[in-house]
Parts: C-alpha cells; structure tokens; sequence
C-alpha cells in the first residue's frame, strides 16, 4: 500500500514551470499576429474553440510559423519546446481565435504520426499540418462504442493487396470539411485482452470510398458527422505504427487532446464581460463572483502549463490530463452559474456573430453539454484518476 | 532547486512523522504544550527557515509548512517562522522566543500612544505558549508582550488566545502594512492546508483499501472511486494554486491560493468522512486531527469568500484588458 500511495503522489504532483526568455517573447510577437490577422481577416473573437473553422486564418498561422513548433524540422517543425507550443495554443485561445481548422491535426493527429507514423506518411502530411493546410477528424466513438472505446467493431482486414475497412463511426467533427481521419479499427476478433488486436489507420476523407452524413447537434449546427465505411478499401501503407497497438497509441494520443489550456478557457469570453459590467458598480457580490472565478482559473493554468513541462520531459501524463480534463469541465460549468448568481440577463440568441453578453452566454450554456463528453466524459476521467491513486 | 526542495522534504517529512503520535497530539489538545517536540524543530531550525533574505528561503519554509500540516504538528511552527522574517531587521533578539503573530482582521479597538499598547485581539495562534506577538498598528511593526491571556481554541483543540494590553509598553519597529502579516499567514495556511489534504486522501486510500463491505474493499464501489478522485482534483487544484504563489508570492497569487485551499478544504473534509462513516467520528480514530483542522484553517486568515473578494477587486480595478497578464504571468 505504501508502495502505491508513494506512486500516486508523484504522479499527482505538478512541477514547477519556468518559461524562457524566448517563450517570452514568443508571446509578444504572437499578439502582434493576433491583432494583425483580425485587421486582415475581420475575425470575431468566440470562446468556443470548436465552432470557428478558418482556414486562412490557419494558412496565416501556419505561413508564420505558429504550428508545429515542436516538431523535427525536417517535417516543416522548429524543433521548439512544448512550452512554446502552450504559449502559442493559450494566446490564441484567450483571443478567442478561429482556430478549429487545424486544432485537432496539430494538437494529437501531428505528434501521432510523428511518434508511430512511417515516413511516407510523415514527409507527406506533417509538413501541411505545419502550414496550416491539412486537418483532420478524430475516429474513436462508433454508434454501439462511446466511453468503452475498447468494444469497437469497425473491422480492418489485410487481403494481401489493401486494407478492407468495414463499420461506422459517429460524432467525428468536420470530417465534412477536413482532410484525413486518424481510424481506430479491430484488426483481430476480440480476445479476453480487450485493449489488444486494434489498429489506427490513416483515411482520405476527400478520395477514399466512404458516406459522411451529418449529425446536426442540438444548436442545429453541422460539426459531428456519421462516417460509414463498406468494404472500403485503403493502400496497405497507411497502418499507422504496429498492427495490434492501437490501444497504447491511441492513449498517449488522449493525453494530448486532454491536457490542454481548450479545457478551460471556452468561458474566458463570458469572464471578461462580467468584470466589465462589474467595473461600473459598487457591488460586492460582483467582485467575489470574479475573484472566484479567476483564482480557479489561475489554478488551472498553472496545472496545465505543469503538464506541458512534463509532455517536455517525455513523460506520460495521462492522469494528470484527466484532472484537468474534469476539473477543467466543473469549471465552466461553475463560470455560467457563479455569473448567473450576481446577474441578472436572459441569454439571448442572436446572430452568430454577435459580441453581446446576452449571446455570449446564450451560446456557452447551450456548447456546455458538449464539453463533458469531448475528450472523454467525467465518469471515465474519475475511473483514470482512482487508477492512478492505485484503487482500482 | 526542485530537487533540493525534494530532499528538504524528505528529511522534514520523516522527523515530523517520527514525532507525531497521537498521543502528543492529544494531549496538545488538553492544553500540554509539547515542549520535547518544540526543542527537536528549534535544533532542526525549522522555525527561522523563512528568516534571512536568501530567495529560496520561503520555498524551504513552505516545504517546512506544508509537512506541518500534513501530520497536524501541534505547534506555532509557521507562526514564529513568519514572526522571525517580519522582525529580522529589528534589533530585539528574539532567537530563544516563541513568538507568534496576530491576524490584523481581529483587533479590536487597539490603541497605540507613543509606545503603550491598550485593547483586545482574539485568535492568537499559540499566543499562551508565546512570550511576544507580533502586531501592525497604524502601518507599524509592533512587538508586544504576551501578558493577560483569555484561553481559546478554534475547532482543532489548537490555541487560538484573546490577549489583551492596559497601557502596556511594547515595541515599535519600522514601518509594516497589515496586509503583510494577513497576507504571510495566508499563505503559511495554505501550505498547512495542501499538507493536510495529502493526509486526508492517503488515510482515505488507505481505509477504502483495508475496509470491506459487501464482500468487497470498498474502493471496488464506483460511487467510493468517484469520491477518492474528487478529493486528489480538489487537492491538485489548490496545490497548483500554492505552487503559483510559491513561486510568485503576489497579493493576488495568495489570494487565490488561499481561496482554493479553503474550498478545497471544506471539500475534502466532507468526503474524507463520508468514505469513513462511524469511525471516522470517534475520537480514538485520527481523522479528526486532520479534518478539524482542515475545517479551522479554511477560515484562519480569511476563508474563500473573502478572498474571492480581494481577488476580485484587484482583476476588477485593472480592467479586463489587464487580466489575461495577470493569468500567464
């Protein structure tokens, strides 16, 4: 038992992070491109960092040299730090940014392929990724497979001339719109190991043989889709890593998608109106509301960019993701009710773009549901938390 | 540094756990001042770890601080570390004393005529084992006597004494904002808070571990799992926010440190007692010594809301232009 509680401490603890003079000025020079490209672009700042698909703001990004920084330079990276990357993703996302057109390839799909990918498949796509010009969706959940990825049925079968892909994945974001899809498929029957015999493959969502239908969500926007596969056949070359791993990559994948400053500042906008409105009135409450708020938040960040350190350092921080994947989510939850608390204003739909409090509002309330169960849900964060304090 | 601090940690860890049995700990609560335990720390010099001006000084006594709270050490440890760092440039040599502070938050009708003191404070942490106190009065440094002494303890059995002055005369040193003893003792609690958390969540771990119901340990329960990770975010939450204001120790980092401590405090000693039912509430069994204290501390030196306060004004005055600096810096 001691053995197991001395694990779970080190794995729950949060290094300190110093940035660098360069990181510094990183900054700098990025919110001189974040007002110049709204001056070009006349882009609208939006909190939710999911329903903004700009690809010349991507391009304009990528031109730059703003993603993939981390990256080997001879697949279009800087061989920069983790820790520049997280300037660059929270600057842009306290902007408010458009940034959902590359957001996922950069963030999981890049650093995927550069750990696992071979290197047609690395020269060829990280490059694009890097100029802002390739984006992809993510192929986890299926109709019958949400939380428990591990029961998938889309079946990949090698017939010695291709890959034949057969089975339907659901809520995969823009996959109307981007380029590739990152599959997870079975390439064995499941076995009593349940985590073995899957694969990740690399699909064209432009040109290979498949039907994308959408799935409106309950705002009756167009960002999931159905993606259905019958006996689609693929080039032999585009298995991502090792037949069989698909488990392991896909959870060093996760780690990625959830650590991330996206996990708590879709509300960031929200916050800022509220110390606006609270600067014109002598009110107590008010000003408790926005000191809650912001020490929470202060907390967050500082967890996160902890995280990043550690992405650094090579290490695997899946559990400490999950703790700021949840907490992350209470969080905005609890922005919307502490504000409702001191305010009094009926959220208000109103044209897309629109700045207003009532609008802003309105839409984070209605994007909230969706927060929980992107990257995984509350449930099976708390599941990966009680394994990394040894209980379960 | 990290790695030292490592080491640091190790070694203070190890005394204190050595040393807090909790037979010491309740007789501290009945009044014994444990002075064997007192005379290990003062060799040790935990007590003057934050003294000097050496930069990583705090960061050892927060080090210090935190394992304090984490094995409930009954004694005025932080008080007299941040009693030492106020003081350093006066010329009383107060090496041999215990001394502790006063919370500027409760005076009460204090009156300062060239150096004689009269009037009340209550809540003196340790102030009847303390021979001085340290006080701000009109933006002064103020060390005075402990002389008539009201006992009280706060919800831990830990001294928490009303002192009180008639035309006493007392010593006044240069100038010192109450805000800086608020704010010290702050931030002192807020390491003794993350310490405590720790325990709680290990001896939570533990019992849910050895306990069975059912058939089965109780951390086989989905409902027991979801309450163990809702104890280790809210202890990740205010640990990171300590982690802030150790590094940048601003008004503003301690306010929010503080705030997500004693939220997290109320948190964790709720559930930490819910996963141990009956005997998490008997005496015998020591959860008690954590969990009160968690429960006083979240209110010593300004509890959340008043916190969420000062943090407010301060983002609200800067404007919401200035924010998102305040956030990353």
């Amino acid at each position: 038992m001691i053995g197991k509680i001395l694990t779970m401490s080190s794995m729950l603890s949060f290094p300190p992070v110093r940035l660098t003079e360069d990181s510094l000025n990183l900054r700098a020079e990025l919110r001189e491109f974040i007002s110049e490209s709204r001056k070009i672009l006349d882009w609208k700042p939006r909190s939710n960092f999911m329903s903004t698909f700009s690809s010349e703001f991507s391009k304009m990004l990528g031109s730059n040299g703003y993603l993939g920084i981390t990256w080997p330079s001879q697949y279009g990276g800087q061989d920069r730090s983790a820790l520049d990357r997280f300037v660059i993703t929270e600057e842009l996302l306290a902007a408010g940014a458009p940034v959902a057109a590359h957001w996922v390839a950069e963030r999981q799909s890049g650093p995927l392929l550069i750990r696992y990918g071979n290197e047609k498949q690395k020269q060829v796509i990280l490059p694009k990724i890097a100029s802002g010009e390739c984006y992809f969706s993510i192929g986890m959940s299926e109709p019958n497979s949400g939380s428990d990825l591990a029961s998938i049925r889309t079946r990949a079968e090698n017939t010695g001339q291709s890959w034949k892909i057969t089975g339907t994945k659901v809520w995969t974001s823009n996959a109307h719109k981007n380029h590739w899809m990152i599959l997870l498929a079975r390439t064995s029957p499941p076995s009593e190991k349940r985590h073995e015999g899957m694969s990740q493959f690399l699909i064209d969502l432009k040109n290979d043989k498949m039907q994308i239908n959408p799935i409106p969500n309950m705002l009756g926007q167009h960002e999931f889709n159905e993606v259905v596969m019958e006996e689609m056949e693929i080039p032999l070359d585009r298995l991502i890593g090792q037949e069989g791993n698909g488990w392991q990559q896909v959870t060093a994948e996760l780690a990625f998608e959830r650590s991330g400053p996206e996990r708590f500042l879709s509300s960031y906008n929200v916050l800022l109106e509220l110390i606006k409105v609270s600067g014109n009135q002598q009110n107590t409450e008010m000003r408790k509301a926005v000191g809650k708020i912001v020490s929470r938040l202060m907390a967050l960040r500082t967890m996160s960019i902890s995280i990043a350190g550690m992405l650094e350092r090579g290490e695997n921080p899946d559990i400490a993701a999950a703790v700021v994947k949840d907490s992350g989510n209470d969080f905005e939850q609890q922005v919307i009710e502490i504000t409702r608390e001191v305010l009094a204003i009926e959220p208000i739909c109103k044209s897309k773009n629109s700045q207003e409090y009532e609008s802003l509002m309105a839409d984070l309330i209605l994007q909230l549901p969706s927060f929980s169960f992107r990257g995984g849900t509350p449930e099976i964060m708390r599941s990966i938390i009680a394994r990394g304090l040894g209980v379960r | 540094m990290t790695e030292e601090l490592d080491l640091i940690r190790n070694s203070v860890s190890r005394l204190f756990k050595e040393n807090a049995e909790k037979k010491i700990l309740d007789q501290a609560e009945q009044g014994k001042f444990p002075k064997n335990l007192w005379k290990t720390i003062k060799n040790a010099g935990y007590h003057e770890a934050w003294y000097g001006t050496g930069t990583d000084n705090l960061k050892i006594a927060l080090v210090i601080a935190q394992e304090s709270g984490r094995y409930s050490i009954p004694l005025p440890i932080v008080e007299t570390m941040i009693a030492r760092k106020l003081t350093h440039e006066c010329e009383i040599d107060l090496a041999e004393d215990i001394v502790t502070i006063s919370n500027p938050q409760s005076y009460d009708n204090l009156d300062l005529r060239n150096n004689i003191l009269s009037g009340n404070v209550k809540g003196v942490p340790f102030g009847r084992f303390a021979s001085k106190v340290v006080l701000s009065i009109n933006e002064k440094l103020i060390i005075a006597p402990v002389t008539n002494t009201h006992m009280a303890t706060n919800m831990a059995g830990e001294a928490r004494d009303e002192l009180s002055w008639n035309d006493c005369e007392i010593f006044v040193g240069d100038t010192l904002h109450p805000n800086e003893i608020l704010l010290y003792g702050a931030l002192m609690r807020t390491a003794q808070i993350c310490g405590s958390l720790q325990h709680a969540l290990e001896m939570s771990i533990n019992y849910s571990t050895e306990r069975e119901q059912f058939g089965r340990p109780l951390h086989k329960f989905q409902s027991i799992q979801n309450y163990l990770a809702k104890i280790a975010s809210s202890k990740a939450i205010a640990d990171s926010a300590l982690l802030r204001a150790t590094e940048n120790p601003s008004e503003s980092n301690i306010a929010a440190a503080k705030a997500c401590a004693s939220e997290a405090a109320g948190e964790v000693a709720a559930l930490s007692h819910r996963i141990h039912g009956a005997i998490g509430f008997t005496y015998e069994y020591s959860l008690h010594h954590i969990t009160r204290r968690l429960l006083s501390w979240r209110e010593e030196f300004g509890a959340e809301t008043w916190w969420h306060k000062n943090l407010g004004e301060i983002v609200v005055d800067r404007g919401p232009d200035k924010l998102w600096d305040l956030i990353v810096s």
